[in-house]
């Protein structure tokens, strides 16, 4: 029965098998951090202005190419090596609770950390968030390397706090340092699924004629 | 006596190891293509072929040919019946396996 269970779950471990989610998350995070770092050091308070509108609009912008990107180079890489697959989509329900818990979460972590001047735990807080994140996906699809991202996400987040740094700047270096763990590790899992995979080169549609 | 005739019961389509392991995989997705269930189930590119034409012919597969830019491809998916007959499998393996002492 477990062996059925872990069959049915394989199919959604595939999505996470080469790294690139991870991969490209990272490199997300990190260039989120560069623009906070890049607030932290803006000389004059028009281009401060500017990034803080830019970052919400490069947040959203990111997310969505993220995924365009995701999807190329799948295509290209990964789905003639080994496959290609489709998921179910989550229904409007599904969909629209996603956004609104994502929403309320959001709101709620922002609330917290301005009103209750917890600026001293923002990376704790960010790398809490992300940690939750990843350990869902992991947990979801029971693949360790995220749980272990989930610890070094949140033990990022504690010793940048522990350490004292505040504001922009901690949420550069909990984001920065959090994306780069994402890299090596996408990557690491993409070197890997490079060696073992070979590409496709006989014609899958010929087997049922 | 129950138990004895509720294994009698069993889908026996769906209980060949092979096709078993291919109504997983795709009880997962909305689709699959056949390099990956040929990857996934290890099984040669004929014995994956003779499986998915028999769960085709039992109405628990859908295959479809298409064409991913010039690259001719098989798309399978597990049809309503296949989702609704491979839930009630595994219910009837977990009361099963429930009723074996320990």
């Amino acid at each position: 029965m477990n062996n059925l269970n872990k069959t049915v779950r394989r199919s959604t471990q595939y999505w996470f098998d080469d790294g690139l989610v991870e991969l490209l998350m990272g490199i997300l995070f990190a260039v989120i951090g560069l623009l906070f770092w890049w607030q932290t050091t803006a000389v004059s308070f028009e281009s401060a202005v500017v990034g803080a509108i830019a970052l919400p609009i490069i947040i959203i912008v990111g997310a969505l190419l993220l995924g365009a990107t995701l999807r190329w180079l799948k295509q290209r890489l990964v789905y003639p090596r080994t496959g290609y697959i489709t998921y179910q989509k989550p229904t409007k329900k599904q969909r629209n609770l996603s956004w609104l818990l994502g929403a309320f979460v959001g709101l709620l972590v922002a609330v917290t950390v301005t009103q209750l001047a917890l600026t001293q735990l923002t990376a704790a807080f960010i790398g809490a968030g992300i940690g939750i994140g990843l350990f869902m996906i992991g947990y979801r699809i029971g693949l360790i390397r995220f749980h272990l991202l989930a610890v070094w996400s949140v033990a990022v987040g504690v010793v940048i706090s522990f350490l004292g740094v505040v504001d922009t700047l901690a949420a550069t270096l909990a984001l920065g340092i959090i994306g780069l763990g994402l890299i090596v590790s996408g990557g690491f899992a993409f070197w890997r699924y490079w060696q073992n995979s070979e590409p496709g080169n006989d014609d899958p549609a010929e087997a049922l004629s | 006596m129950t138990d004895f005739k509720q294994m009698l019961d069993t889908d026996r389509l769906i209980h060949e190891p092979a096709r078993l392991i291919i109504m997983a995989l795709l009880y997962g997705v909305e689709n699959g293509d056949f390099t990956f269930l040929l990857r996934e189930t290890e099984l040669t590119r004929g014995n994956l072929s003779f499986h998915l034409s028999k769960l085709e012919e039992g109405g628990y597969v859908a295959i479809e040919k298409t064409y991913k830019g010039k690259r001719p491809y098989t798309l399978c998916s597990l049809t309503e019946n296949g989702r609704l007959a491979f839930d009630a499998y595994r219910q009837q393996l977990q009361q099963t396996a429930n009723s074996l002492p320990d």
